[in-house]
């Protein structure tokens, strides 16, 4: 692995009465996938949020490429640059990251429009690439969102997320809420793609099988805090901190 | 430290099993050992010995509790396995070390092919020539070739032996982990393992091997250390 392509130094997002995110420091380098696990509420989709511009940090930092500036202190054109040219996001339910008073190819060519694309030929090739990519039958672009299924609403928001070629993609739970076999050929189509294209990945999931089959190294959240990073293997084979040894030992 | 590739200094093992009250398990303490460029290190000693666990916390798939292992890059340069980054470790796995495990793990839906190529891939070569090193190496572990598109997960133990295996050795690297690697194979397939995990040597791959049978061992490998009670009990030269 290269140089990271992108720095957390003490990322904190605190709520009236709630820690959400708590003094967050960790790397992502080139072109890996970096796990996080961790139970519910433990901060995983409030620090996604954060470095996707959604959330405004209470405190903390963030460089992304060797910038000298942190993310948060641009400006919100900046910010609104680097979101749509440079990051990628997943939202872990369809509703949250897609709109569904449009088409299912709308919702891609969204983001598109964002980076500046203009011409509709190449906007509607950029969508059949990205269609095929995820392994989406061509038919189902010009129709309503709400007529896919949840595992195809799902590809919608990884195409969708892959648009604008993104430097950093941010996966939150891509595969929950969908059945086994679906959850396991979408998960195939992440990992496949992460290696065609190279792209510096945080996958976010509860589920450590899910971790294991996709990122080298994982940090281990619990209550806003990173209680234990390690290599995926060392994780799940020794795991040291109480909570990642329940984790692991819950494995089902 | 040209001709040396690990140093081993008073390593050990301990697992703290927090959801067991604290529970402490041995795993093997203070071991000390050197390798040199090329040369085959076997271990040996009854199970629970902690033969296992040495390998895995050169590996860092174990966090050793004390001591040190010295890496020697080939430039001179040297690194603390016990302590160094994730990302070292990482890049050294992709680059310079492989690991057999004692039980294969499959990953789910990945073909055998794909499972040996892609660590040719993740070497900076590319995809034609790294299938066709893939499906050599797999011809000569006689997995048939109709096997190479299917899943590992459905294959008789010895054959998941033969790919893990072929998947640690077809690409170039210097330190070679491996555990039991002849336990499930017959022997047929037990020489023919054995013969390109000594190709490996000669080219100056530096090997330590974990196999339960001492007498066999003594027919190929440099040293043998003895382990008992997670002790290193005896380190000694093999000279056939
Ligand atoms: N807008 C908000 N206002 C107040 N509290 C919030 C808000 N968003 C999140 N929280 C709280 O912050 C904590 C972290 O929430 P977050 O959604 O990041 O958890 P998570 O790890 O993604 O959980 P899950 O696995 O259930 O998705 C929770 O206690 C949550 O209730
Ligand atoms: N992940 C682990 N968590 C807790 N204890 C462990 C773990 N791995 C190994 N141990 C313990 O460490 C000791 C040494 O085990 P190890 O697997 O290293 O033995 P071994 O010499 O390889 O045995 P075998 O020949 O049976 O494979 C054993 O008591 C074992 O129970
Ligand atoms: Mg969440
Ligand atoms: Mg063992």
């Amino acid at each position: 692995m290269k140089e990271p392509i992108l720095k957390v130094e003490g990322l904190t997002k605190i709520y009236d009465s709630t820690i959400a995110v708590n003094s967050i420091s960790f790397a992502l380098y080139q072109g890996e996938i970096l796990g996080i696990v961790g139970e519910s509420g433990s901060g995983k989709s409030t620090l996604l949020g954060c470095l996707y511009f959604d959330i405004t940090p209470t405190s903390g930092k963030a460089y992304l490429n060797k910038e000298n500036r942190s993310i948060f202190e641009l400006n919100s054109q900046e910010k609104r640059k680097l979101r749509n040219f440079n990051m990628g996001m997943v939202y872990q339910t369809p509703h949250l990251g897609l709109n569904f008073d449009i088409t299912s190819g709308g919702n891609v060519a969204e983001k598109l429009l964002m980076a500046n694309w203009r011409n509709y030929s190449d906007i509607r090739k950029r969508l059949t690439t990205l269609f095929e990519r995820m392994e989406l039958s061509l038919d189902r672009m010009d129709v309503p969102l709400s007529t896919l299924s949840g595992g195809m609403q799902q590809r919608i928001q990884i195409a969708k997320a892959l648009a604008n070629n993104p430097e950093v993609l941010f996966l939150d739970e891509p595969t929950s809420g969908l059945d086994l076999s679906v959850q396991a050929r979408l998960l195939d189509l992440i990992k496949k793609i992460q290696q065609e294209l190279k792209i510096s990945t945080i996958l976010v999931s509860h589920d450590l099988k899910v971790v294991r089959l996709l990122a080298e190294r994982v940090l281990v959240m619990k209550e806003g805090r990173i209680v234990e990073a390690g290599l995926t293997d060392q994780i799940l084979e020794d795991p040291q901190h109480p909570y990642t040894q329940l984790l692991v030992n819950s494995i089902l | 430290m040209k001709d040396i590739i690990l140093e081993v200094k008073n390593l050990s093992k301990r697992f703290t099993l927090h959801l067991l009250g604290e529970k402490m398990v041995p795993g093997f303490h203070k071991v000390s050992f050197t390798l040199k460029r090329g040369e085959f290190l076997g271990v040996t000693g009854k199970s629970g010995s902690g033969k296992s666990s040495l390998i895995k916390c050169i590996y860092r798939t174990y966090l050793p509790t004390e001591g040190e292992i010295i890496y020697y890059y080939k430039n001179g340069n040297s690194v603390d396995l016990a302590t160094c980054s994730d990302k070292e470790i990482v890049d050294l796995r992709r680059e310079r070390i492989g690991y057999v495990s004692q039980f294969f793990y499959t990953i789910p839906r990945i073909s055998c092919l794909e499972i040996v190529s892609q660590a040719l891939i993740q070497q900076g070569i590319d995809k034609n020539k790294a299938e066709r090193k893939a499906k050599s190496m797999l011809s000569r572990f006689l997995i048939p070739e109709n096997l190479f598109g299917a899943y590992p997960s459905t294959f008789s133990g010895g054959e998941k032996q033969r790919v893990n295996i072929a998947q640690a050795i077809t690409r170039k690297i210097d330190l070679l982990l491996i555990d039991e690697p002849l336990a499930s194979l017959d022997k047929k397939t037990k020489d023919i393992v054995l013969k390109e995990i000594l190709k490996l040597k000669k080219r100056g791959t530096s090997v330590i091997g974990i196999f339960h049978d001492e007498k066999e061992l003594r027919s190929f490998a440099d040293r043998i250390l003895v382990m008992e009670n997670g002790k290193g009990i005896k380190i000694y030269e093999n000279h056939n």
